[in-house]
C-alpha cells in the first residue's frame, strides 16, 4: 500500500472530526476559533455566467485564521446587533496556473460579515450553515475577487452558490 | 390604508420622476460620502521607513547556527532573509503612484527561507500593506493569497518577522506563508512555512546585500 493510499483514512478522519466540530458548535464561526471550509459550485443551471473571462470556478475556500481573528478582536461591536466576523474567500478558477492566469483570487483582507447563529451576511454574499454541517456560500449581489500585484480581478456573479465542507486548516493553505 | 396611498401616489408619473431624481441624488451623495470617508493614507508616513527605506534597497537576515538549532529542536527554519532590490523599488514606486486604501500594497520584498535539513533556499515575493496598527506591515504572496507574515520594526534598522500571533485572551493562533508560487498545484503539496512551536518570530538584522544573495 503506498503512503498516499495509507494516508487517505487519516485525512478522512481529520476532515470528519473538523466537520463534526463545526456542526456541533452552537454558532457558525464561533469567536476565537479558526475555521476552514473547502468546496465547489452547486449553482442551478440558470445563473448569470462567468464573464471576462468566461471561466468557471473549480474550488472555493473560506478561511478564518489568525489575520481574521486578530482583526475581529479590534472591531467595535455592531450597533445593529449580531456578531461581526471576517472571512477570507479564496477562489480557484479552471484556468489556474495557465499563462496569464493567477493561481488564486481572493476577497480583500478586511471583509466584514454580520452573523446570527446560523448565517453570516456581508451584504453582497451570505454564508449559511446547513443541517449536515456544510455551509453554503451564496452570492446575493456578487463579489469581486482579486489577485497578483496588478490588482487583476474576476467576479463571482449574483446567484451563484457554492457548497463547502468543514476541513482541517491545512486544506485552506 | 397608508400603504394604499403610497402605492397610489407612486403610480403617478410626476411622483416617479421626483422620486427617481431624489434616489439618484441620494446615491451620488452616498457615493461621495463613502469616497470621502474611506480611509486613505496620503499624509501618513510609511511603516518601517527607517529599516525598509523608500527608494533604497535593503537586506535583512538571520542565520541560526548549529548550537541555536540544537537548543530549539522544533525549529524548522535554519536561515531567513528579507531582501528588497531595484525590482522591488520599481514596484513600490508604481504602487505609490496610486491612492492607498486598506490593504493596498506599499512595500515589495522577497522572503528567502532555508529549512533545517533542506539545502534548497525557498523564496517567495511578498506584497506588503500597512498593518492595522499602522506601524507594521502585513505581507502576503500575491501568487498564493491566503497566508501572511507580519513585519515590525525592532530599532537600529532591525526587523521582526512574525507568523501567526496571540489573541488578547492569550491564545496563540498559528498561520503560514507559501514559500513558492505553486500554491496547491505542486504534486507533493505546497511548500509552506508554518508557525510551529519555534517558528513564530524571527529577528532579522540589517545586512549588506551580499548576505541576501
Amino acid at each position: 500500500m503506498s503512503a498516499r493510499v495509507a494516508a487517505l483514512p487519516f485525512a478522512a478522519l481529520l476532515m470528519l472530526s473538523a466537520a463534526r466540530a463545526c456542526a456541533e458548535s452552537p454558532v457558525l464561526f464561533p469567536p476565537e476559533t479558526e475555521g476552514c471550509y473547502v468546496g465547489a459550485e452547486i449553482s442551478a443551471a440558470r445563473v448569470p455566467p462567468y464573464r471576462k473571462p468566461a471561466v468557471p470556478v473549480t474550488a472555493v475556500r473560506l478561511e478564518r485564521g489568525h489575520p481574521q481573528l486578530a482583526l475581529e478582536q479590534e472591531q467595535a461591536r455592531s450597533a445593529e446587533g449580531g456578531r461581526l466576523i471576517n472571512l477570507r474567500i479564496i477562489v480557484t478558477f479552471a484556468d489556474a496556473g495557465k499563462p496569464g492566469s493567477l493561481k488564486r483570487y481572493a476577497n480583500g483582507l478586511y471583509g466584514v460579515m454580520r452573523c446570527s447563529a446560523d448565517a453570516c451576511d456581508a451584504g453582497n454574499y451570505k454564508v449559511e450553515r446547513q443541517s449536515d454541517g456544510t455551509v453554503l456560500l451564496r452570492m446575493t449581489g456578487g463579489l469581486n475577487v482579486g489577485g497578483g500585484t496588478d490588482n487583476a480581478s474576476r467576479r463571482l456573479p449574483d446567484g451563484h452558490v457554492y457548497r463547502l465542507v468543514a476541513s482541517p486548516m491545512s486544506s485552506c493553505r | 390604508m397608508t400603504e394604499r396611498r403610497k402605492v397610489s401616489a407612486a403610480s403617478t408619473p410626476g411622483f416617479v420622476t421626483t422620486r427617481m431624481r431624489s434616489a439618484v441624488a441620494i446615491s451620488i451623495l452616498a457615493a461621495l460620502l463613502i469616497i470621502t470617508m474611506r480611509p486613505t493614507y496620503a499624509a501618513e508616513p510609511r511603516p518601517l521607513a527607517d529599516a525598509l527605506s523608500p527608494g533604497r534597497p535593503s537586506c535583512h537576515t538571520r542565520v541560526f547556527d548549529g548550537a541555536e538549532l540544537a537548543a530549539r529542536p522544533a525549529r524548522r527554519v535554519a536561515a531567513i532573509a528579507l531582501e528588497r532590490t531595484a525590482r522591488d523599488l520599481a514596484a513600490e514606486r508604481k504602487w505609490g503612484a496610486r491612492e492607498e486604501f486598506d490593504g493596498t500594497a506599499i512595500v515589495s520584498a522577497t522572503l528567502r527561507v532555508r529549512l533545517r535539513g533542506d539545502p534548497v533556499i525557498h523564496s517567495v515575493r511578498l506584497a506588503c500593506a500597512r498593518g492595522d496598527d499602522n506601524g507594521s506591515l502585513v505581507c502576503e504572496s500575491p501568487a498564493c493569497v491566503g497566508g501572511e507574515v507580519r513585519i515590525a520594526g525592532e530599532g537600529r534598522g532591525a526587523i521582526a518577522v512574525s507568523i501567526g500571533g496571540t489573541l488578547k485572551s492569550g491564545r496563540f493562533i498559528g498561520h503560514y506563508i507559501h514559500l513558492d508560487a505553486s500554491c496547491e498545484g505542486r504534486a507533493g503539496g505546497p511548500i509552506v512555512l508554518e508557525s510551529g512551536e519555534d517558528d513564530r518570530l524571527f529577528s532579522l538584522a540589517a545586512a549588506p546585500k551580499e548576505a541576501c544573495q
